[in-house]
């Protein structure tokens, strides 16, 4: 990585015990705004401990994250998840979740934060969110129509493709001013042609939307085709790190993989 | 005559129970709080009632508490004279017990949100339901509220008016009009940005967190608002059958009120209004037919558990989601066809 990237999301030496297990060391990772970066590492390694520190489920035993905000760097770990959130930092999880009594349109209305309606005063007097609501609905059906799935607004998610609904989840955060994205293994349980179409689909994300995008992946394979740079861990400490075709020739990296 | 006290009965039971249901269906149908003690702010909210129509009512009249306290004899007949010969002073007092019992019952739900929010969604209801047994403890060990016996006469507000029929026909309109407010409200609650945020939080908390909803502060306002509404319900229903004792605020009527909202749908207002309107019926037909079990070996009230229990497993076979399940909100399908209208 150049000197010259703003980094827009940075974690320094961050440590996370568990009683005695050591599940994350002193690991220290650097996102440039705007990129699709890659974190990749053998089962057990620490890379989802790693997201939910960065999201604010857990607090690091040691270390810092700190978040470039439109103006100034804010120190973000410790926070709870709701106000991570609201800085522009949205995660995905390994099993999608989205909600199953909402329709798709409603699943993408519930998303941003600060809504009119949403204190019961004004939830009771119609006219106070009527026109806010209007934007929303406006906004929700302009991304689905972008994305080609004005089809599923009215959908619930047991309707709907596993691929659908994983696409559900990233879109639900284009409805929020989001900066950051951290998804969870979005291509598991994915064919590969629909694991393709999510990925172009996240490039596309990532272009229109000027994005940032930190992926965990298990497909090494699918995930090189579009990360710009890759952070591989192993057993809680950070393994190596650089472009996807030097860190897939790294030797340390294949032992991790698939031993001597 | 006795049919219309019939239905004037009826349906005064029907209008503080709707009040249960309707709360209720927001809180568990809608924001995921399994309240298993409904009961507990119910009889919170009679027994403030109760004490305030009686002790204050006493007590701006100039009757020595001391020695005609509420719950004994001279008492009830002092208060029989007061509501009959000063009726803007029982009205007044009336009015300020209701409010009180709003914002005091309020207040308690919304400070028992604080545990519940500690011990974890699956125990919220157990800790609830315990709540409503700690409660009834209080009552029957508090002498100050008639122990075991609870308390007598308590002034209906409008039994100045002379003529029984009219004093509880006035009584019915009044609680029609506050249930009519509590399902309006509700009714645009649900179908507002709040109540799909309600929703999102009851299908998964842990997602509603990640997208920036304050899941803890969220629920402690509904539950402020639904206990409150729960306590003024427990205030008119002493105010209406004059009387308030520990044995009324058993775990039972907790029950009844979810069977309530398991039948008509706990995702609606409309649903939770069809269930109590179902079962108080039943509840109040049942004594009339005493008759007709004349030669049954055991009381007819035995039977009401087996006909709820019957009409809950006909209708959740033939309804799962009971009789009047959740419907989109309308709104946002308007919105939509306005839209497509103004693209052409």
């Amino acid at each position: 990585m150049s000197g010259e990237e703003r980094h827009i999301l940075i974690t320094r030496n961050v440590s996370k015990y568990f009683g005695g297990v050591k599940a994350l060391e002193k690991v220290s990772v650097s996102i440039p705004e705007g990129w699709i970066v890659g974190l990749i590492g053998p089962n057990g390694s620490g890379k989802t401990t790693l997201f939910n520190i960065i999201t604010g489920f857990h607090v690091p035993t040691e270390g810092e994250v700190f978040y470039r905000t439109s103006d100034k760097i804010v120190r973000i770990d410790g926070l709870n998840p709701h106000e991570v959130y609201r800085l522009g930092i949205v995660r995905t999880f390994q099993i999608p979740r989205i909600f199953p009594s909402l329709t798709v349109l409603e699943n993408l209305l519930v998303t941003p934060i600060g809504q009119r309606g949403e204190s019961i005063l004004n939830a009771i007097r119609w006219r106070s969110w009527l026109e806010d609501e209007k934007n929303l609905v406006k906004k929700a059906l302009s991304i689905l129509t972008k994305f080609n799935k004005l089809d599923i607004a009215f959908k619930y998610p047991a309707e709907l493709s596993v691929a659908d609904i994983k696409l559900v989840e990233t879109l639900r955060g284009l409805m929020t001013p989001a900066r950051v994205y951290l998804l969870d293994e979005p291509l598991a349980g994915l064919d590969l042609p629909t694991a393709r179409t999510l990925l172009k689909f996240i490039k596309e994300v990532r272009d229109t939307y000027k994005l940032t995008f930190f992926i965990i992946e298990h497909r090494i394979d699918l995930l090189m085709e579009i990360a710009e740079y890759v952070y591989v861990l192993h057993a809680g400490k950070l393994l190596a790190s650089g472009k996807p075709a030097e860190v897939i020739q790294n030797p340390d990296v294949v032992k991790a993989y698939v031993g001597e | 005559m006795e049919i219309i006290s019939f239905l004037v009965n009826w349906l005064t039971y029907f209008a503080i129970y709707a009040l249960l249901a309707i709360t209720l269906s927001l809180e568990a149908g809608i924001s995921g709080i399994t309240n298993f003690g409904k009961v507990a702010f119910f009889g919170l909210g009679a027994y403030l009632g109760a004490v305030m129509n009686t002790y204050l009512l006493l007590a701006i009249s100039g009757v020595d508490i001391g020695k005609a306290p509420p719950y004994t004899a001279e008492g009830v007949v002092a208060l029989t004279r007061i509501s009959a010969s000063n009726p803007p002073l029982v009205v007044g007092v009336f009015t300020l017990s209701i409010l009180v019992s709003f914002v005091v019952t309020g207040i308690f739900g919304y400070l028992l949100t604080y545990p519940i929010i500690r011990v974890g969604a699956g125990f919220v209801g157990f800790t609830l339901l315990c709540v409503g047994e700690v409660l009834r403890a209080i009552y029957i060990n508090t002498g100050f509220v008639g122990g075991t016996y609870g308390m007598l006469g308590i002034p209906q507000p409008f039994i100045w008016l002379g003529n029984p029929i009219l004093s509880s026909t006035c009584y019915l309109l009044l609680t029609t009009f506050i249930l009519a407010l509590t399902y309006t409200l509700t009714h645009r609650i649900l179908n507002s940005p709040l109540g799909r945020t309600l929703r999102s939080i009851r299908d998964d908390d842990i997602a509603a967190l990640c997208l920036g909803k304050d899941v803890p502060k969220i629920k402690s306002k509904i539950f402020f608002l639904t206990s409150g509404i729960s306590g003024v319900a427990g205030a008119l229903y002493a105010c209406y059958v004059s009387s308030v004792n520990p044995q009324m605020f058993v775990t039972l009527v907790t029950f009844n009120v979810w069977a309530m909202i398991i039948i008509g749908g706990s995702e609606s207002s409309i649903g939770a209004t069809v269930g109590a309107l179902i079962l108080t019926l039943i509840e109040r037909i049942l004594p009339l037919t005493a008759s007709f079990y004349g030669y049954l070996p055991f009381t007819p009230d035995y039977l009401r558990p087996v006909f709820i229990g019957l009409i809950m497993t006909i209708t959740l076979i033939r309804y799962p989601r009971g009789l009047f399940p959740r419907k989109p909100p309308r709104i946002i399908k308007t919105i939509v066809e306005e839209l497509e209208r103004e693209a052409g």
